[in-house]
């Protein structure tokens, strides 16, 4: 892995998966959707390079819009997340408080029940419509980031430069966009890559039981249809859709960490 | 001495420190004026109370701290009274602070020009570039226009202080405060940061209260000094008294330590 310890290499590679995301259109030869019952099962070759699944459906063109799906919704859902939590986290610690402690309490709450349990049956409840699994996944990803958003803060509003700014007289607001805001964002950039990859196999967990927008093809989906395909041979149905799963949280995975590496002053 | 007219004035103050379940005076009972265009330095050991004086003043006492008695009245105002934003209105505007460590007192992700535009910004004054320019000039920084283009981090300690007290000054205060200006600095750097402060009071009409534990430096600028020592006042005098006629044996303790110390220095050295 010594090639991916580069953030340039990182970036690179999330921009070409999201190139792969923007253009599925014109990549995939075929649509996913369509079925051929008669063209199930398919080794790779010329006409479906990586095969098909037990319905016909073309492996590689899963994939490709599969890789679409998983960005949508982690891109989506980490956004969402990452903006509510830097909302809650600069609050909480900075005002704390009455509605600091309330706001944390709120979050153990979230945190203390198993967060893929409530993100089934919150999606069972409000049924498996891709923006549903982008709210719901959202929803459930805040906590953790507000939390460390909140230990940021609290460490840099007893930095000299945040007394200064009181002392010469910043209003809180001020304080909290100018002086304290800037020097979380690292922290901020980092969480967000983790919670896409995190919201990435979420996603896919989701399709492999079931809980999927069958709009969106996504990878899990493939996975499923894999768990029975495997035994009568078609090894082609794990293996590409879990080789795009990987590299999808891995290189997202690896962006977090060269992220916080790069950007974060105390280690400048 | 005249007397001058008092900017400020600090009477009966006491500051309690609530550790645990325990009270701990820092500050018992001092009483204190400044006048316009007068300096006093505040000298005491650590613990003394002294910066904790300081941090009354501009108003940023810790969340444990309490001030259970006294007032300080800034131009007839009593600051300890102020809604938190009559308190900001004046910090910074009326009243600035300087550091001994200007570097850490600066956000590092924010330009030096920015850092200046926050200021004007959060007094609602309009920026003024060819003052802040002008000011640092008098304070003389080379090259300001690129000065104020940089970052904190890209100023030497002796540049970041200029542009420090730059950014303490440029709104015109009447009372400038410098916590431990000098504290942890080698001696060739603390002799310029106290040339620094002479030239400021020098050449802007200015109040001033340097916190030190250092006793020469205090000397060296202050019209006044008070020497602290557990929270209490145990001398005020002007320099001279002080070195030559303390009142206090704690005072004397104080300067002779440094003679001492002087000396012994001195007689290792030739």
């Amino acid at each position: 892995m010594r090639w991916l310890n580069s953030l340039t290499i990182c970036v690179a590679l999330t921009l070409l998966l999201g190139i792969v995301g923007l253009l599925a259109d014109l990549i995939a030869p075929y649509d996913p959707l369509n079925t051929r019952m008669f063209r199930g099962l398919q080794p790779p070759s010329n006409v479906n390079l990586m095969g098909t699944d037990q319905l016909g459906r073309d492996v590689f063109s899963w994939v490709i819009y599969g890789i679409r799906t998983s960005l949508l919704v982690g891109l989506s859902s980490a956004t969402i997340a990452v903006a509510i939590a830097v909302l809650i986290g600069l609050l909480s610690g900075y005002r704390g408080g009455i509605i600091g402690n309330t706001l944390m309490r709120v979050a153990d709450v979230f945190l203390s029940i198993p967060r893929f349990m409530l993100i089934i049956v919150t999606v069972v409840l409000l049924s498996p419509r891709i923006s549903n699994i982008i709210l719901v996944i959202a929803i459930f990803s805040w906590p953790e980031a507000a939390r460390v958003v909140r230990s940021e803060v609290l460490s840099i509003k007893e930095r000299e430069y945040v007394m200064a700014a009181k002392a010469l007289g910043s209003r809180d607001l001020d304080i909290m966009v100018s002086e304290i805001l800037p020097n979380v964002i690292p922290t901020i950039l980092s969480l967000w890559t983790l919670i896409i990859a995190d919201a990435i196999l979420t996603e896919s967990a989701l399709g492999f039981l079931g809980l999927s927008d069958l709009n969106y093809p996504s990878l899990g989906v493939m996975l499923m249809m894999a768990k029975n395909a495997i035994f009568v041979g078609g090894w082609w149905v794990l293996l590409f859709p879990s080789i795009a799963l990987v590299i999808l949280i891995l290189v997202f995975n690896s962006l977090s960490d060269k992220l916080i590496e790069r950007l974060s002053p105390r280690l400048g | 001495m005249i007397r001058l007219k008092p900017l400020l004035e600090v009477r009966e103050l006491t500051v309690v420190y609530k550790v645990r379940d325990t009270m701990k005076y820092a500050v018992k009972n001092v009483s204190f004026t400044l006048g316009e265009d007068e300096v006093l330095a505040i000298v005491g050991e650590s613990g003394s109370g002294k910066s904790t004086i300081a941090l009354s003043i501009v108003g940023a006492l810790p969340e444990n701290a309490v001030v259970v008695r006294g007032r300080i009245l800034f131009k007839g105002v009593d600051l300890l009274r102020l809604r938190p934003s009559e308190r900001r209105d004046i910090n910074g505007k009326e009243i600035s602070i300087i550091y001994q460590d200007p570097i850490a007192h600066l956000n590092p992700l924010r330009k030096v020009r920015l850092i200046f535009k926050d200021l004007f910004e959060d007094h609602g004054v309009e920026f003024n570039i060819q003052k802040v320019l002008e000011l640092l000039r008098k304070l003389k920084v080379p090259d300001p226009q690129r000065v104020l283009e940089s970052y904190p981090f890209q100023l030497s300690g002796g540049m970041a202080q200029r542009v420090f007290i730059a950014l303490a000054l440029v709104l015109n205060p009447k009372l400038l405060i410098a916590d431990e200006p000098t504290s942890a600095l080698d001696l060739t750097i603390q002799a310029q940061v106290v040339r620094l402060l002479r030239e400021v009071r020098e050449s802007f009409r200015i109040s001033m209260i340097i916190i030190t534990h250092d006793i020469g430096v205090a000397t060296s600028i202050a019209d006044r000094i008070l020497v602290m020592c557990d929270g209490e006042l145990v001398e005020e005098g002007s320099p001279e008294e002080v070195l030559l006629r303390p009142k206090s044996k704690y005072t004397a303790n104080l300067v002779n330590s440094t003679k001492t110390l002087y000396e012994g220095v001195m007689s290792w050295v030739y």
